[in-house]
């Protein structure tokens, strides 16, 4: 308990020290008012909102449109359909920016389309551009937790609106929208929550967010309270929004009846051959381009270099640190989550959800807020590899805790009790019983840390020691030196390394599922 | 042998065990009954060790388990447990689950072969618990927990996840199977006809305390407390008043030999009471309801007083029909205070 406790508070020392930080410093307070109002911040809440407007509304059209095609219609194919739908999770969001970049500038992929067009280099870039790429690899966000509203939905209430007289149209807004409408509100949160922290894509498209910002202002290293300020407004915005989510979510959220439902369907009629086509362009868009020039550009670099002495090392790094980091976060949140199985009470889900808070803070605040507490505190870790693991805990330990729970409610108190009757003492209980009944849940929990930390960019760039470099890392500096050449090898061993992983994972659920 | 010798158990600031003394007979299946919160699956759980009395002994054949100074780990104490939710381990086949409280002996594959035997389980031992039914899980719960041979077997509420119909059948089963074995057994339940019909020994429970035991037509037909008498099955308390050995009631005059003079209370199961049909009757039907094997029928005193008679499934009687009933089987008398004249 007392553990569980220490935990959860570590992951709130940052923000704590960020805000003491920005308000505790001579005159902070009326900085902070005078920046708080300043014509600037409001630009910048401005982007950083429309952006996550605009992302999510777009995200979300296309995540429910397409989840009704793959999931409740009679669209040929459907089960390679789902396959492609889920492909961009693959892809980080500025792995894809990177690549979209890199096609669009001289000696890309379609840098033809450039020159047919006549038009200017350097066009793809800012607000629409990041829009549009952000939409194109969060949408799969949104699109998982919909599939599987529209798997739990029941026909019959359709079946009902029908029957008092709807039209075909009006049964499925009446009788189909509220029941994955919590699905609904929560994918779109998921997207927005992920624009307003995403990092990567927007700073590479020169989108000026909160995220972009912060980071400008860090690297001017003239004053950094600027930045600190910059990071609470985005904080402030981030808890706005999750209360506006709260609030949509709890209005009317449709009820569960429990019984097998049987889920809808939706007759495409002569719509069927049109929408498989319609899916592979989408695809082609989301998956195709960005693959085939990532191909491009790497093919034609290959014979200048063939085995860059860049990469190796980053890759080792990438690997061994995701490994630690997961083993790290797995064994920090297994006591969160124990506490919180075997001992459900308001203490523990209280601190379950401080060693949420980590998730849903941006990873350039997470970074900069281990900055200013390690200068401060400890300088000694300053930029060791020690600190940046410290960031990932803080950022990931939320996505461990929820398989790492579902892994200690399939061992729950009762089997071991029957193990001890039976007469088997602790070792043996361990050993036979609550291990093998944890391992699927720690490997989930694993694999999930493993991939997220892979792909990691704002906070492994701001606290990794100097010289030292991450796939990711890489990424992003060859892309900001326009070297897309040099960033083809990087980004599609990330690519690979998140498309192995993401796999492993679905195949761990299923076997999973099969044996509970 | 089991000797419980007042158990008392508080949890946070409520006594659920208040001093709970009995004894079971070897080889006898005995019956924890009474209604839900009554504090019986808390004795199970201090007799398996799982759960410490604050007060009170156990002992299981004169070796003492759980007492002052006394405390033997639930893994040392031989005791069986079957489990509500019977607990099976989920990632264990049938087989397994059953090996896993024998110890590692050259006989261990044949114990279990024998219990898979014994339970008609030797076609199920490579599945694994979610592919078997309800009824299946229950023999692999009981069998697991006599594999390794234990001194007493506990059953908390073992059915109690069974649909009516297969509940019958395996609750049959299972009793004729811890016959055959002949272990020592306690079984809690809340369901009264299991209770009434399993019970080598009953013992009836209510907020934390053991009301009566004994065998199960004896605490039927003469109940200590008005508690044990209305727990174990339908009737009608009256009030009545004694006078020269006969007791007065609305039901009639019974003989009330040996009892004290004065009013008292009198307990009339439901189908000791005979109601005809009487122009000059002091009783009106209110209702009835026809139940296949008999029908309940509810009659009206002048005086206000409500009765409950199980009648012959031939009798009927529309509403308002004017009748008379009368005692016709045994009846147990009560003084106020619900505790029986001496």
């Amino acid at each position: 308990m007392f553990l569980c406790l220490l935990i959860g508070l570590l992951a709130l020392t940052p923000l704590a020290y960020l805000l003491i930080r920005t308000v505790g410093e001579d005159g902070g307070g009326a900085r902070a008012s005078s920046f708080l109002f300043s014509l600037r911040t409001l630009e910048h809440a401005g982007t950083s909102l429309g952006l996550a407007a605009v992302v999510t509304t777009a995200s979300t059209l296309v995540a429910l449109l397409l989840a009704l095609c793959t999931g409740a219609s009679d669209l040929p194919f459907r089960r390679t359909c789902t396959v492609l739908v889920v492909c961009p999770l693959a892809i980080p969001c500025y792995v894809g920016a990177a690549v979209y970049i890199g096609t669009f500038s001289p000696g890309g992929l379609l840098d033809g389309m450039n020159q047919a067009l006549g038009i200017r280099y350097g066009w793809f870039s800012g607000f629409w551009a990041s829009a549009f790429v952000l939409t194109l690899f969060t949408y799969p966000l949104a699109y998982l937790p919909i599939r599987a509203g529209l798997s739990r939905s029941d026909r019959t209430l359709l079946e009902a609106a029908r029957a008092l007289g709807h039209s075909r149209t009006g049964s499925w807004v009446h009788g189909m929208l509220p029941q994955i409408r919590p699905s609904l509100v929560a994918g779109s949160l998921m997207v927005a929550l992920y624009t307003l922290s995403e990092f990567g894509a927007v700073s590479m498209l020169r989108c000026n967010t909160f995220t972009r910002v912060i980071y400008l202002e860090y690297e001017s290293a003239f004053d950094r309270t600027g930045a600190a300020l910059s990071s609470l407004a985005l904080v402030a915005l981030i808890g706005l929004v999750l209360l506006l989510g709260e609030w949509m979510r709890g209005r009317n959220a449709a009820g569960h009846s429990g019984r097998p439902a049987r889920p809808c369907r939706w007759r495409l009629g002569r719509w069927r051959w049109v929408g498989v086509p319609g899916l592979i362009v989408f695809t082609l868009l989301s998956v195709g381009i960005p693959l085939i020039s990532i191909l491009d550009w790497w093919g034609r670099n290959r014979s200048a270099e063939p085995v860059p002495d860049a990469i190796l090392p980053a890759l080792v790094t990438t690997l061994s640190l995701a490994v630690v980091a997961a083993v790290v976060v797995v064994v920090l949140a297994l006591p969160t989550s124990m506490l919180a199985s075997r001992h459900p009470s308001t203490i523990s889900r209280m601190i379950e959800r401080i060693t949420h808070i980590g998730f849903g803070l941006p990873g350039i605040v997470i970074g900069l807020a281990l900055v200013f507490v390690t200068l401060r505190l400890v300088p000694a870790v300053y930029q060791t590899w020690g600190i940046v693991i410290a960031g990932y805990v803080i950022l990931f330990l939320a996505q461990a805790s929820g398989p790492l729970r579902a892994g200690f409610d399939r061992a729950p108190r009762p089997l071991e009790d029957a193990a001890r009757t039976l007469g088997a003492r602790w070792p043996r209980r361990l050993r036979r019983i609550t291990i093998p009944l944890l391992i699927p849940g720690m490997s989930s929990a694993f694999l999930l840390v493993f991939i997220s930390t892979t792909k990691e960019l704002p906070n492994t760039l701001l606290l990794a020691p100097a010289g030292s470099h991450t796939l990711s890392t890489r990424i992003w500096q060859y892309t900001e030196e326009a070297m897309y050449a040099e960033s083809a090898l990087p980004a599609l061993m990330l690519i690979a390394l998140s498309a192995m992983m993401v796999a492993g994972l679905v195949w761990r659920e299923g076997m999973v599922e099969k044996t509970a | 042998m089991i000797d419980i010798t007042d158990i008392k158990r508080r949890f946070g600031g409520h006594d659920v065990l208040k001093g709970v003394s009995f004894q079971i007979p070897a080889g006898h299946l005995a019956v924890l009954f009474g209604p839900s919160g009554c504090g019986k699956t808390t004795l199970l759980r201090i007799i398996a060790g799982l759960e410490h009395a604050d007060s009170g002994t156990v002992s299981i054949c004169g070796r003492k388990i759980a007492g002052p100074g006394t405390r033997v780990k639930p893994e040392d104490r031989k005791v069986g447990l079957v489990f509500q939710d019977l607990a099976l381990f989920p990632h264990l086949t049938v087989e397994k689950n059953i090996e896993f409280g024998i110890g590692r002996s050259a006989d261990r594959g044949q114990r279990t072969s024998e219990m898979l035997e014994l339970t008609h389980l030797e076609s199920l031992r490579d599945r694994f618990p979610h592919e078997l039914s309800g009824g299946e899980q229950q023999r692999v719960a009981v069998a697991r927990a006599l594999a390794p041979g234990p001194d007493l077997l506990l059953l908390d509420e073992p059915f109690a996840n069974l649909d009516a119909t297969l509940r019958c059948t395996v609750r049959n089963e299972m009793i004729e199977l811890l016959g055959r074995v002949g272990t020592t057994s306690i079984m809690v339940t809340h369901d009264r006809s299991e209770a009434l019909s399993a019970a080598q020994t009953l013992l009836v429970m209510s907020q934390g305390r053991l009301l009566q035991s004994g065998a199960p037509r004896e605490l039927y037909e003469n109940p200590e407390d008005r508690v044990v008498a209305t727990l174990l099955g339908d009737g009608n308390l009256l009030n009545c008043n004694i006078h020269d050995g006969k007791a007065e009631s609305c039901l009639g005059v019974v003989d009330a030999a040996d009892r004290p003079d004065g009013p008292a209370q009198i307990f009339v199961r439901t189908e000791h009471i005979t109601i005809e049909m009487d122009e000059n009757g002091k009783a009106t039907v209110i209702g009835s309801a026809y139940l296949g094997h008999d029908s309940m029928t509810e009659i009206r005193f002048l005086d206000g007083q409500m009765i409950k008679a199980r009648e012959h499934q031939d009798f009927t009687s529309a509403p308002g029909s004017i009748v008379t009933a009368r005692i016709s089987g045994p009846c147990t008398f009560f003084d106020q205070t619900g505790r029986p004249s001496p």
